[in-house]
């Protein structure tokens, strides 16, 4: 039998011409490859040889990272890596082989569970952060794939509304976290030990929101905190809380406890107070003041702890009442020179709200008692708190309070004879405030020369004057004639040290006739 | 009685630019730092610079001069430092206007930042780097900084799938 290749022309006579131009085209796509690979190697070298070429790939990565953002709710976008990956050979590799780069598990609205999990694959062993709002079923397989490496998780957000989702998730958090160093739970409902005790890392916790059945000192390990915040966890009294501290928490250096259940449901039973040696900052809100004093015997504070107190006053209570019960030593465990910011609210459902810088826990008789009124929002609340406090010792105040009258700032004012610095924060505030200077500038000539005595006015010790809206010309004239009056002049050494505006139409240069500084407030 | 005169040290770039500046000015470097530490003796003879050139110096110098007398970064602090860093891409008005610089140089600040060991320049430079970028397409980088697609065509249609799933809901 003969074979079919001996005698092609009888059975294909194109087949010798086809194995021709076969041959051809295999030539050519070999040389296109060749030039393809030429070309490649050109563009390659062409980018080389741009201005950022010399940067070394450790920094091109900083700048990647710098790349990926933070929104309001600090979430980063690792999404923003794609198109740093699509520039170049060189670009595509650092961002893939950066592993820190990925090292983010989130949910901005855009990722689906492949992402996360080529996020997850991507960032190798680097440790993690997590941040996330498991609210759906893609949220919550996106907490799963994500706490499954909890190992290398260092830094987590969880937040949860819903039931369901939380009990997929919770248990992945009694897995021990070796190398976790803060931990942000929401509406997470605590009910045993996280995190198996093992967490030596751990320096922050947050808890928001969270539904505590029963908290012990097995809950969580709190030995190297060193902040530690509890907001709204309305189901634990913060007394109950406190008491499952350690006797001493070392590190830790701010605590913030905002909740509404205070006091705890017993009575609470005599106990050593907890220590806290390095405390820098302890912020309370609460709904009544008695409380605190609850709260400041359990704690051991030293004096250089900043205290934040937000407090809604019961009726018929003032911010004296509370100043007189924390000033009574026995009670206390911190000393009496301590410092503290008070937030003051007459009612829960009324806008009057004043803050307070309260200078050691003296007795407001005491003649070491001394504060600053640092805001008020109501003129009902200040006039009430005037009436009760000696006003005459305030040496800061921010004022932004619709409604005063010349009679406010003729008399109620007169009474801050140490007033140092004035903060007009609310255009109401300022026409009456300006109001007020105009009509008694009216009084004044700018040649006068009256001497500090002779006139009777507020403000004889203001040194800083901050106003949110800007004055006209002829109002600044008559602030002129207004602190040239009150002997604030250069000449007489009495001057206004900084006048803050925002920007607007006009400046007058005679301003800086009666101050050093006018400093123009931009935005 | 009068302070007490600050040192002056001299130093050469490659380009065999001299520049004599104040010690404290310099020391922003972290590299001359240890350099001027390792030096026991008064030494009259010029630092060399081989990695700087005398324009790009002058540069550095303006910046160091600027913010002389602000603490250097610990070891403490730089934890904190790079993660509030890694956080936010803000520049102060004075390093913006400061930086407002052709590309070329501004790659050079960065580079000789990077070489003198002066983080906080560095961090400018990136961050400005990372605002030119942010929120471009590739071709729109690939403009900015004069740099060609040169992907192989296996790159391509990785990227072609890569953009396909990342697009998945």
């Amino acid at each position: 039998m003969t074979e079919a290749t001996e005698s092609p022309d009888i059975y294909d006579p194109h087949a010798s011409k086809r194995a021709q131009i076969d041959q051809q085209v295999l030539l050519l796509q070999q040389q296109a490859f060749l030039l393809q690979q030429q070309i490649q190697k050109l563009l390659v070298e062409r980018n080389t040889l741009t201005p950022i070429s010399p940067i070394p790939n450790e920094i091109i990565s900083s700048i990647f990272l710098l790349c990926r953002g933070r929104d309001h709710f600090d979430k980063i976008d690792t999404r923003a890596l794609l198109p740093l990956s699509w520039v170049c050979h060189r670009w595509r590799t650092i961002v893939l082989s950066t592993a820190s780069l990925w090292a983010y598990i989130g949910y901005t609205g855009k990722e689906n569970l492949r992402w996360a999990e080529e996020c997850l694959t991507r960032s190798k062993q680097a440790p993690l952060e997590i941040n996330l709002v498991a609210r759906n079923p893609l949220t919550t397989a996106i907490g799963v794939t994500a706490l499954c490496q909890i190992h290398r998780v260092r830094k987590l957000a969880l937040y949860s509304s819903g039931q369901s989702a939380w009990n997929t998730l919770r248990g992945f958090l009694a897995r021990p976290a070796p190398i976790l160093e803060t931990l942000t739970l929401g509406y997470a409902d605590i009910a045993t030990p996280m995190l198996s005790g093992v967490s030596p890392m751990l320096h922050t916790v947050v808890l928001q929101e969270c539904r505590i059945s029963s908290w012990n000192s097995n809950t969580l390990s709190l030995g190297h905190l060193r902040h530690l915040s509890l907001e709204r966890c309305g189901d634990i009294p913060v007394i109950t809380f406190i008491q499952s501290l350690p006797p001493s928490l070392p590190h830790l250096e701010t605590l913030k406890l905002y909740t509404t259940l205070v006091a705890s449901p017993a009575p609470t039973p005599v106990i050593s107070p907890v220590h806290f040696p390095n405390l820098k900052s302890l912020r309370l809100l609460t709904r009544a003041p008695s409380p605190i004093i609850q709260l400041f015997q359990l704690c051991n504070l030293p004096a250089a702890t900043e205290l934040d107190v937000h407090v809604t006053m019961n009726e018929g209570e003032t911010v004296l009442d509370l100043v007189r019960l924390l000033q009574a030593p026995e009670r206390l465990h911190h000393p009496p020179n301590i410092s503290m910011r008070l937030y003051h609210a007459v009612a829960e459902d009324t806008d009057g709200r004043c803050t307070f810088i309260i200078k050691g826990l003296h007795s407001p008789d005491d003649e070491n008692f001394s504060f600053q009124v640092i805001h008020v929002w109501s003129w009902s609340d200040i006039s009430r708190i005037f009436h009760s406090l000696p006003v005459q010792k305030v040496t800061t105040l921010t004022l932004a309070v619709p409604g005063l009258t010349m009679d406010d700032w003729t008399n109620v004012f007169a009474q801050l004879i140490h007033l140092e610095d004035l903060v007009l924060d609310d255009t109401d505030t300022v026409l009456s405030f300006t109001g007020f200077i105009v009509l008694s500038a009216d009084n004044f000539k700018l040649d006068d020369t009256v001497t500090a005595a002779d006139v009777d006015l507020p403000f004889k010790s203001l040194k800083s004057l901050v106003l949110s809206e800007y004055i006209s010309e002829s109002v600044a004239i008559d602030f002129l004639r207004f602190f040239t009056a009150l002997k604030i002049r250069h000449d007489c050494g009495l001057r206004l040290q900084k006048l803050c505006l925002p920007e607007g139409v006009f400046h007058n240069e005679l301003l800086h006739e009666i101050v050093d500084e006018v400093i123009i407030l931009s935005g | 009685m009068a302070a007490p005169a600050t040192q002056q040290i001299k130093i050469r770039c490659n380009d065999e630019k001299e520049f004599t500046v104040d010690r404290d000015v310099l020391e922003r470097s972290v590299l001359i730092k240890n350099m001027l530490e390792d030096v026991t003796e008064q030494q009259d003879a010029p630092i060399p610079l081989p990695n700087v050139s005398g324009p790009v110096m002058a540069k550095v110098l303006e910046y160091c001069t600027h913010h002389r007398g602000e603490p250097l970064p610990s070891a403490d602090t730089e934890q904190s430092q790079d993660e509030t860093r890694k956080r936010t891409t803000d520049i102060s008005e004075w390093d913006q206007k400061f930086i407002t610089v052709d590309q070329e140089m501004l790659f050079e600040i960065i580079l000789a930042a990077n070489y003198l060991d002066i983080k906080s320049l560095l961090d400018v430079g990136c961050k400005t780097v990372a605002n030119m970028i942010k929120g471009k397409t590739p071709e729109e980088i690939r403009k900015l900084f004069n740099i060609v697609n040169d992907f192989t065509p296996e790159e391509e249609a990785q990227i072609k799938k890569e953009n396909e799933w990342a697009e998945d809901r």
